[in-house]
């Protein structure tokens, strides 16, 4: 496996009034070069703050990054943007994401300006109007205003944004949850075409299953700032060891009338907060499974099958149904 | 069967600034809900979903008007009645749910009191019985430590809470029919999931019909028995929940089903429906589907189609069909 | 689907993807006429402040008297198809004063209005965007400057510094700049956890170039809005000021003409009547076209 990749027992806590929120709590994994590690998790899972962290947006609280076999807090100024050249980013609310005051050419060539890439306006401008060809927004529309697309497009033109720079590494934060059914399917097949023809990698974070089974070649479910389950996609959806990944799987309402079951098993209790984590495993107050070991000690990111992490000190064995 | 309401012919427009056209957001809007049924209104962002409910319960903006239509309710067409009558019925025997529940709630007001003026409206319990009443429906649609909650602001409630709240307050005053605008589009699947199996009970205690508007398809198939498919203002499909997930016939259902990413397998593509929804000021002539639909004929361009029947009250706004459209 | 490359890959997508279509714009400047179109107030504000700013440009042309030749024959004649607005004490004509005051007034709107403007968005920023010590110490004089009253401020400023115009500019600059810091900080605030911002922070833009190629093209409508109405604002505290008699002696603006005309306001109401009206015209063009523009720009920002 070619890692790209390594977060490296990253933490980040936020101090608030009535305690300190772990965000995100020592989680570590690797993504590989061409790969595409989808993340899930409920709001408030840290899942979005592990994205920023990679990125540098915030800095952890202890942990490290790792980017391409160097460890980026390591790096210092121009070394660093350098470095983070390589990783970009594409962002949830394709109505926030775009300055509305900046034309979308402009928007695109920002990154090109901020690191000085082609020699002139001129050159810059024909790199932009070629990412617009690529990610299907007309080269005519260079002018235009943000306001001025439906949220389909605008999302086309943050991806041509985060792909200027010639990125290895794309983030995406949500990039399909504020958009139509329709248009998700065309950007997903765009985010998949685009993979395929230049070689990138995906850091995938949504909170929809099913999305994330379409793109993923691994996933990880993260709960209350801790992986609990990391694992090849198929086996994840097929035989989920931790209780908490069956029941997000069991909870998603499925497109299919005769898969209805009024008696399956609902995950009890409000998603919980991450502002003192009960101690013990985090998910016990709402797991059916729990006992005083899981009250009391943390359990470890096990491997159960080959790539396939678990951190459950009872995790499912076979397709039991609770 | 008896319908609880019944929409016909419903035409809602909006004016914006310094503009003289109107923009007609709902356009011949058709739609019954049988008594203690659930019907869903399907349909993306813009489509006309939310408008129409907004204009039955006379919550429509400033700028939107009902050009025509009925909409009976019990006998009485609701777009005709004076604002006090419709808001007793709304807070008597129709209940709203939002996505965002906040909205609904008063936020100077704590939920406890909201849910026991909820009640005394409905029955002549005194207070401290309305006040138990209450705390036994906070318990019952599943809010932890409900006599402290009970005390709560809604603003100190999570979003799940606060929509669990509302769900109560429905609950008593056990309306006859309930209308749900995106209830869980701003929540956690596990919420999710909660929300869903408490507006079906809802629906088994009281006899509720619902009316339910989302975008979701799955939410759609978990809840629903009957279906209709909104696309640009009108509907263009309406069939048994069942049958539409089975068979569906127009093209936009069509698309809309094969682009879900369901057990797609990663590496194949997903279907998707090409361009985007037309501007409510520049409606194609025909079919208003027809510019994003694969099986347009000439004659989709240029004539309008009308819902026909397919059989077993399987609507269908397409000249081919669904017979000719295999397309997948 | 194979793709065999990202040639192959474009030309599918050119033939599939590029028929999108767009919507026509609607950006501020169409929101402003339309805006103009609509709200026949912010209209009838524009139109008199280009009157009145060619009434002062053309003052010569307009006025047949000189303003400030005396002609002690003529002393507090009411008005009359000679002199339009009548004389004053000293016998000027009162409508060639009223259209070369409006110079003045003019000048002291927009000279301190723009000072407090460029003050107050500088401070603004650093306070928003750097947050911290410097906002504690930023926001912490602008508090002082805002609690204190404006007016006795103002004065105590003049009596230190001397009456002259020059001083009056410095005074309500620095009565007027707080309101801009604290509006300009609140948007840097909200703006600087947008999702733009933060995007253009994950592919590396410096600092300096969010600050002005991100917030500050998105604080401009709220701030064209905030000077329109800083102005009036200015023309206001200026009349007072020179009413109170603290204003420059030989600056001829309408509130030094007020003032000047209060002792004989029964006598001769039209001392008072046309600077005073002069004054209410004005303030209230610029309050109805700030008010419009705040309506146009308001419903934009927001999306």
């Amino acid at each position: 496996m070619n890692e790209l990749l390594r977060a490296e027992r990253l933490v980040k806590e936020f101090p608030v009034k009535n305690g300190v929120v772990h965000a995100v709590s020592d989680v570590s994994f690797t993504v590989a070069k061409g790969e595409t590690l989808g993340l899930v998790g409920e709001s408030g899972c840290g899942k979005s703050t592990l994205g920023k962290l990679i990125l540098n947006l915030i800095t952890p609280t202890s942990g490290a990054v790792w980017f391409k076999g160097t460890d980026l807090s390591a790096l210092r100024g121009r070394e660093q943007r350098r470095l983070r050249r390589g990783m970009q980013m594409i962002f949830q609310d394709p109505y926030a994401s775009l300055d509305p005051r900046m034309t979308v050419g402009r928007i695109i060539m920002e990154p090109l300006t901020a690191h000085r890439v082609g020699s002139s306006r001129a050159e810059r401008a024909d790199m932009v109007r070629s990412l617009m060809e690529q990610v299907g927004i007309r080269p005519e529309f260079y002018g235009r205003y943000p306001h001025q697309f439906s949220g389909g497009q605008r999302q086309r033109i943050g991806i041509a944004r985060a792909l200027a720079l010639d990125p290895e590494l794309i983030i995406c934060d949500e990039p399909v949850s504020a958009l139509d059914v329709s248009i998700q399917a065309q950007i997903l097949n765009l985010l998949s075409d685009l993979q395929a023809a230049r070689g990138l990698t995906y850091l995938f974070i949504s909170h929809d299953l099913n999305v994330v089974r379409y793109l993923s070649d691994r996933v990880m479910v993260m709960f209350l700032g801790q992986i609990c389950e990391l694992s090849p996609t198929e086996p994840l959806y097929s035989q989920p060891r931790h209780p908490y990944t069956k029941f997000l799987l069991e909870a998603v309402p499925q497109p299919d009338p005769t898969l209805r079951d009024d008696a399956r098993a609902l995950l009890a209790g409000e998603v919980a907060s991450a502002i003192n984590p009960p101690p013990g495993c985090r998910f016990h107050p709402r797991c059916p499974c729990a006992d005083d070991l899981c009250r009391h000690k943390q359990p470890d990111l096990v491997e159960m099958a080959p790539g396939h992490l678990c951190a459950c000190h009872h995790p499912l064995v076979d397709r039991e149904i609770f | 069967m008896e319908n609880i309401l019944s929409i016909k012919d419903l035409v809602v427009s909006f004016a914006s600034d310094g503009r003289k056209d109107r923009a007609v957001a709902v356009n011949g809007l058709s739609l019954d809900i049988p008594r203690g049924g659930t019907v869903g209104l399907v349909g993306e962002s813009g489509c006309g979903k939310s408008v129409t409910s907004l204009s039955v319960m006379g919550l429509l903006a400033e700028n939107g008007r009902v050009d025509a239509g009925e909409a009976r309710f019990a006998g009485q067409d609701l777009l005709k009645l004076p604002d006090r009558e419709l808001r007793k019925l709304r807070g008597n025997r129709i209940s709203m749910i939002f996505q965002e529940p906040m909205t609904s709630l008063n936020p100077v007001l704590t939920v406890g009191r909201q849910l026991t003026e909820a009640i005394r409206q409905h029955s002549d319990m005194d207070k401290a019985a309305a006040k138990a009443r209450a705390i036994e429906l906070l318990e019952h649609v599943g809010i932890p430590e409900a006599a402290t909650r009970f005390g709560n602001y809604p603003h100190q409630l999570s979003g799940g809470m606060r929509q669990r709240v509302m769900i109560g307050m429905a609950m008593a005053m056990t309306p006859d029919l309930l209308i749900a605008d995106e209830p869980t589009t701003a929540l956690d699947v596990s919420i999710e999931a909660q929300i869903l199996r408490l507006m079906k009970d809802l629906q088994r205690r009281h006899g509720t019909s619902i009316l339910m508007i989302t975008h979701n398809l799955g939410v759609v198939a978990e809840l629903c028995d009957e279906v209709y498919v909104m696309y640009a203002g009108e509907v263009v499909e309406r069939a048994d929940v069942f049958t539409l997930f089975r068979d569906c016939a127009h093209p936009y259902t069509r698309g809309l089903m094969a682009s879900l990413p369901r057990m797609t397998p990663k590496g194949q593509r997903l279907y998707n429906i090409r361009g985007t929804v037309p501007n409510l000021r520049a409606m194609p002539a025909g079919c208003r589907f027809a510019p994003r639909c694969e099986l347009a004929s000439e004659r989709c361009h240029a004539e309008k189609p009308g819902l026909i029947d397919l059989g077993g009250g399987h609507l269908c706004r397409c000249f081919l069909r669904g017979e000719a459209a295999n397309h997948e | 689907m194979k793709k065999t490359g990202k040639d192959a890959y474009t030309a599918q997508l050119s033939k599939q993807l590029l028929e999108a279509e767009i919507q026509p714009d609607d950006g501020v400047l169409s929101s402003v006429v339309n805006m103009f179109r609509v709200n026949r107030a912010a209209l009838l504000g524009l139109i008199l402040i280009l009157l009145i700013v060619l009434m002062a440009l053309l003052a010569p042309v307009i006025a047949r008297y000189d303003p400030n030749a005396l002609n002690l024959a003529d002393m507090r004649k009411p008005p009359s198809p000679t002199h339009w607005f009548g004389t004053d004490d000293l016998g000027r004509d009162v409508f060639a004063r009223v259209v070369y005051g409006s110079r003045t007034s003019l000048m002291i709107g927009f000279v301190p209005s723009v000072i407090s403007l460029l003050l107050g968005t500088v401070l603004g920023l650093m306070a928003g965007y750097m947050g911290r010590k410097v906002d504690a110490v930023i926001m912490r004089v602008a508090d002082v400057v805002l609690a204190f009253p404006s007016l006795l401020l103002a004065m105590v400023v003049m009596y230190t510094l001397g009456s002259s115009i020059l001083n009056m500019f410095i005074a309500l600059s620095i009565i007027n700049w707080a309101g801009t810091a604290r509006v300009v900080r609140a948007q840097t605030l909200s703006l600087r956890e947008k999702e733009f911002v933060e995007a253009a922070r994950s592919m590396g833009v410096s600092h300096p170039r969010i600050v002005f190629r991100h917030i500050l093209p998105n604080c401009l409508p709220n701030l064209i809005v905030l000077f329109t109405l800083d102005i009036p604002g200015a023309i206001m505290w200026e009349s007072s000021m020179s009413f109170l008699g603290v204003g420059d002696p030989n600056a001829a603006s309408w509130g030094l003409m007020v003032s000047q005309g209060k002792s004989y306001a029964y006598m001769c109401p039209w001392l008072i009547l046309a600077p005073g009206i002069a004054i209410l015209v004005t303030v209230m063009a610029f309050n109805f076209l700030g008010d419009g523009l705040r309506d146009a720009i308001d419903p934009y920002m927001k999306t």
